[in-house]
């Protein structure tokens, strides 16, 4: 009997993977099903983004692996997601197949309108996951005395992420030591954020000033992407690098390989990239940029209190990076980190939408 | 004490009015800054006028107002980037020890964008909330951060003193409808809406249901929208039954003649308990946010219209607000404005070993009050192209606070606060320079 993960994006099929993994430790046999039309170029290598099962949501749905099945993640957004419930139920009615319960969420932590936003857009899960006590706190701020059913919601930490690579394959220990060989700025780059192209050439050039600031021996910047770009150096439109001409410590680089720089990465900045969290998670020297604002279309809301929000402009050069400070531990569990047993939690919440017996492996 | 309240739009300047229903033994002097702007309806500046003295001064123009200094707390009910503009103003130009309490608060029920709300608000000496849930969302924001220790009063929903209301029994058969003018924003979903009134209007012969334009044709708010629900309610309905009718008397003429009002998620609501008349909530469209339904979902009379035998049905069931939920909302007597007042005066007591507006915040915990004077030359920038140009001059004035001396800042403020157009324009063309 098995639990099956349906995801449409490259960036679901990765956490789906993630969260496969995880629930087989537990025991639970579980399948990722994705079809992704393209697997070059996306913001993770290719072998975590590859499903068991190659096939659309569609062509699950006609498959006989639905009889076989104890439950359902649906990682779709949108309408996709209502469609694909909707077309699971009539099906199991018409043949009268029992249906199992369904599972979603977003894929990394939300809060407010982003959180209530997409949460209300999966009213027809039986389970929705959440990441941290603090979006559990906002569910129940939402649901206050409602008299709707609204689905089970359990708190699954940071599942959308890997673990921490062992001893020896994480480099960069944040001392920023002059004696190491060359230390690391990686600047994890957003493809809608900031949120025009007048403010991204402006992040770009002060990410150019500050590479001036020091000696190409001692430090460098990687601007890596965390999206699908055929050509990373088109994330700005600043003439120069059109032309060839940048400074010598500045890279672009190739998305499948953001996990392993943030691995090795000696500071981590970004405007509100998601996976600044697996950073953090990481033990690293963070820093969100806090230069444009703290607003919903720009994603930077669930950074407020995480005591990593600075203005670049005070970070001109790299010496600066030392002033960084730690982050906000309680902020950090708040948004799921404290989270050990998401899966066992997940594995709870769907045993209790249906007989025991057919859940358990 | 002395307090000075400063609204623009026509709803903060409501807020302004609804904060001033202190208890009888405040004595209290208060003066009402209502900014000057384009529609904003004369009724509103009549009311303010009546609770004390009307100012109508532009932000410039308090800045250097000789009577600022005297006043023993200012109340700002702006926008975003105004509120921090005149916190950064008001650092400036008074003495810290002896300046006025700087206080703030939102305009009614918060459907959205709270957390961008409270990062503009914050340092504060207090920040105004309606009640219990606004508080627990914004502890959640703060907890185990500099701001956790934000000054906040809970001045409560209540937003009309209440006087004696008509008997319910004598109340005509009528339900008010409070329109709002972007939820629901998709047109189809107004006419849904209007044909739902329209069938229920049919149903219930002995009724009249009043629809209550938010703004008449020609006003606007801060909402953009394209087609006013007069249009849509003449374009869309078909024949309009003759029991159904819209209505610009003002709403609360309105709530005190009806017994029920209806919403989809206004602040009317809690204005309709303050006279008296039965609210009940529109629930036809499901729980979605950008209606703003999930947070009246848990009013206790969240009901689907159009499956509503009739109004009759609906009187003789008498659905009642929860309690419960009415308390945490804020519509409680325990939440009322003399709870700033007694903030105030704890603040003031406080500001002898420090102040709190000007309390140095540890690095990394930026707000958007806190954004640096590039960014804010920046916002001003996309401001213009936008064709903001309020905001492009907010930005720019909390840039020249920052920087005096900075002579193209100077000249872009100038050239967006031109009232001619044409020079504007020029203005704008020869002062651009590429931010770097």
């Amino acid at each position: 009997m098995t639990i099956v993960l349906i995801s449409g994006s490259a960036s679901g099929t990765f956490a789906c993977r993630m969260l496969a993994d995880r629930l087989r430790r537990a025991d639970r046999h579980a399948l990722v099903v994705s079809k992704l039309e393209k697997t070059t170029n996306s913001p993770f290598p290719t072998a975590l983004i590859e499903a068991d099962l190659r096939l659309s949501p569609n062509e699950f749905l006609n498959s006989p692996l639905l009889e076989k099945i104890t439950a359902l993640g649906v990682f779709l957004d949108g309408n996709k997601f209502d469609d694909f419930v909707i077309s699971y139920r009539r099906i199991c009615r018409e043949s009268n197949l029992e249906e199992v319960p369904i599972f979603s969420g977003p894929l990394y932590p939300l809060v407010g309108d982003a959180l209530i936003h997409d949460l209300a857009a999966r009213q027809r899960a039986d389970v929705l996951l959440v990441h941290g006590q603090r979006q559990l706190d906002e569910v129940a701020a939402m649901t206050f005395n409602w008299s709707d059913v609204f689905p089970t919601v359990i708190a699954a930490g940071l599942w959308f992420m890997p673990e921490r690579p062992g001893i020896g394959q994480l480099s960069g220990h944040g001392l920023l030591e002059t004696t190491k060989s060359t230390n690391t700025l990686l600047m994890v780059a957003q493809s809608d954020v900031p949120n025009t192209k007048r403010l991204r050439l402006d992040l770009f050039q002060r990410l150019w000033s500050i590479s001036t600031s020091a000696s190409p021996e001692d430090w460098k910047v990687i601007i890596a992407m965390d999206h699908q770009r055929e050509t990373p150096t088109t994330w700005t439109t600043d003439e120069r690098i059109q032309k060839g001409d940048k400074p010598a410590n500045l890279f672009f680089t190739s998305q499948e390989r953001l996990l392993s720089h943030i691995a090795e990465c000696d500071v981590c900045v970004t405007v509100s990239s998601p996976w600044i969290l697996t950073a953090m998670a990481w033990g690293k020297r963070v820093m969100l940029i806090g230069d444009y604002g703290i607003k919903g279309p720009l994603r930077t809301t669930p950074f407020l209190g995480s005591g990593a929000m600075h203005n670049l402009e005070n970070f001109s050069r790299f010496s600066n990076f030392n002033k960084l400070t730690r982050i906000n531990q309680h902020w950090l569990n708040s948004m799921g980190w404290a989270v050990f047993d998401g899966p066992t939690r997940l594995i709870k919440a769907l045993e209790s939408h249906q007989p025991a017996n057919l859940i358990k492996p | 004490m002395k307090l000075l309240l400063i609204g623009d739009s026509d709803s903060q300047i409501l807020a302004c009015e609804a904060l001033c229903r202190f208890g009888d033994n405040r004595i209290l002097d208060i003066t009402i800054n209502a900014v000057p702007r384009e529609g904003t309806p004369p009724i509103i500046l009549q009311r303010a006028a009546a609770l004390g003295r009307l100012w109508q001064f532009n932000l410039a123009q308090i800045y250097t107002h000789p009577e600022l200094s005297t006043f023993d707390a200012v109340g700002v009910y702006l926008t975003g980037s105004k509120i921090a503009e005149m916190k950064s103003a008001l650092e400036l130009i008074l003495d810290p020890q002896n300046r006025p309490l700087l206080f703030c608060g939102f305009n009614g029920v918060v459907l959205e964008k709270f957390i961008e709300g409270v990062t503009w608000r914050l340092g504060y000496d207090v920040v105004c909330l309606s009640g219990p849930r606004d508080l627990e969302a914004l502890r959640r924001i703060t907890a185990k951060t500099p701001f956790e220790k934000q000054n906040v009063a809970l001045v409560g929903l209540q937003r009309n003193n209440l006087d004696a209301n008509t008997p319910y029994c004598d109340r005509r058969k009528c339900l008010v409808f409070s329109e709002q003018v972007v939820m629901p924003r998709k047109e189809t979903d107004r006419a849904r809406m209007l044909k739902i009134l329209a069938d229920l209007a049919r149903r219930s012969p002995d009724w009249q249901i009043l629809v209550k334009p938010r703004i008449a044709p020609d006003e606007r708010t801060f909402h953009n929208f394209s087609y006013h629900i007069q249009d849509t309610f003449y374009g869309s309905i078909g024949r309009i039954p003759d029991n159904m009718l819209l209505d610009y008397r003002p709403l609360q003429d309105l709530l005190r003649q009806a017994r029920m009002m209806g919403t989809v998620s206004s602040t009317a609501f809690f204005d309709a308990l303050d006279f008296g008349c039965r609210p009940i909530v529109m629930a036809d469209f499901g729980i979605n946010p950008k209606n703003g339904s999930h947070v009246f979902a848990g009013s206790g009379v969240w009901l689907q219209l159009d499956k509503m035998e009739s109004l009759d049905q609906l009187e003789a069931e008498r659905w009642e607000p929860d309690p419960n939920w009415l308390n945490w909302m804020g519509y409680e007597k325990t939440y009322q404005p003399d709870n700033l007042i007694t903030a105030l005066e704890r603040a003031k007591d406080n500001r002898v070993n420090h102040t709190v507006m000007g309390a140095e915040v540890p690095a990394g915990y930026l707000t958007n009050s806190g954004l640096s004077f590039m960014q804010l030359r920046l916002n001003a920038e996309n401001a213009i192209a936008a064709g903001k140009l309020n905001d492009a001059a907010s930005f720019l004035k909390i840039a020249c606070q920052m920087r005096p001396t900075h002579r193209n800042v100077a000249r872009r403020l100038a050239a967006v606060s031109c009232r001619n157009r044409i020079l504007r324009n020029v203005l704008l063309i020869v002062s651009r320079r590429r931010i770097r």
